[in-house]
């Protein structure tokens, strides 16, 4: 066993190691993301993915055993979702005013972006394994993570697909709310957040702060929608 | 800050504690989130050690998640033969329910101006 093996097994006896790998490759990732005027088909968390993965490969240890030390990290995502009440509540004002579009928009759009992924996957003959991955696609990934453990998914593939996911529906709802007349910042944010979570909704910040409120209302409320209905829809049709 | 994150991690401790005793097949959290919502909602207002927690903690989702959304790298074994499967249903998947979402909220804000202004001009 080579010296560089050996001091890299000891150091991998204590969680310190993961975190701060994981910290320095979200360090630079965001940095680069500022250096690049924070556009939003390379959001941090793809990049820091990229550039953690490649330490990981090129170091003497696996991924499980890296993501068994950064536990530590992962743990907090249990206050962290919690706390996502906070930014609900205080968006409540927007869902009392337009209560009726909000709600009727919230549940077609919820189950529209799930049946029509999981749909098209499974006539590909995808196994129960990989759509119960995908039934998550667009809610925001803390919650896709939790629903796609609690369904029997990898949650890593949810956490990947969310990202590319989020990518995707911040590059093409701009465009597709013009060509369709659907550019109220109302509207556009709403079907952003829907769709693509957070990192459409940053994307919506940029056009108008109107769109980014809208948007990080719909991401909320499909987080918590999609968590309470998808579990159950799984329950009763599995 | 530290009696806000301790409100968290109580309103996630009553949430495990729900999903335990009824079984429920939703996650501990979510129900923990739901909760407070429902307490704020009820309160009407929101002390500032629970928003600088909150934010904080949100602020770093990023970082949270990076471990897991790494994962999709060491994944290769798995996906590797049906990523254009999955890619096509990403794809179409987003592509539907965004023209939906999109159609379906304008329709309801449109018909929601409509009767307001009706109900403007009946009074």
């Amino acid at each position: 066993m080579s010296m560089f093996t050996q001091v890299t097994h000891q150091l991998m006896s204590t969680p310190a190691l993961a975190i701060v790998l994981t910290l320095v490759a979200y360090l630079i990732a965001l940095r680069l993301f500022h250096r690049l005027h924070d556009p939003s088909w390379a959001p941090p968390l793809l990049t820091g993915s990229c550039l953690l993965a490649l330490v990981i490969a090129l170091l003497p240890m696996d991924y499980q055993q890296y993501s068994h030390q950064a536990l530590w990290l992962t743990l907090l995502l249990g206050p962290a979702t919690v706390g996502l009440a906070v930014p609900l509540f205080e968006q409540f004002l927007h869902i009392r005013q337009l209560l009726i579009p909000v709600l009727v928009t919230l549940v077609t759009g919820g189950l529209v972006a799930s049946a029509t992924t999981v749909g098209v996957a499974w006539a590909l003959g995808l196994s129960p394994e990989i759509l119960e991955s995908l039934a998550a696609k667009s809610v925001t990934t803390p919650i896709a993570v939790v629903i796609t453990s609690g369904l029997g998914g990898m949650a890593s593939l949810t956490a990947g697909i969310v990202t590319i996911t989020g990518i995707l529906a911040a590059a093409i709802t701009p465009p597709l709310a013009r060509l369709l007349r659907c550019d109220d910042p109302r509207v556009m944010g709403f079907a952003m957040g829907i769709n693509g979570h957070g990192i459409a909704t940053a994307r919506a910040f940029t056009l108008s702060p109107r769109s980014g409120a809208f948007s990080s209302l719909a991401m909320g409320l499909n987080g918590a929608f999609s968590a309470v209905v998808l579990p159950l829809l799984a329950h009763w049709l599995g | 800050m530290l009696a806000g994150f301790s409100w968290l991690m109580l309103y996630l401790v009553i949430g495990n504690l729900v999903q335990g005793i009824t079984g429920a097949p939703v996650a501990g959290s979510v129900l923990g989130m739901l909760l407070l919502l429902i307490t704020l909602l009820i309160g009407g207002r929101v002390s500032t050690s629970l928003i600088d927690a909150s934010r904080s903690l949100i602020h770093y989702f990023s970082l949270l998640i990076l471990p897991s959304s790494t994962g999709i790298f060491f994944l290769g074994a798995t996906i590797g033969p049906i990523w254009w499967k999955l890619a096509l249903s990403i794809l179409i998947g987003t592509l539907v329910s965004v023209c939906v979402s999109l159609l379906v909220m304008r329709t309801m804000v449109n018909w929601q101006e409509r009767r307001e202004q009706r109900r403007g001009e009946v009074s």
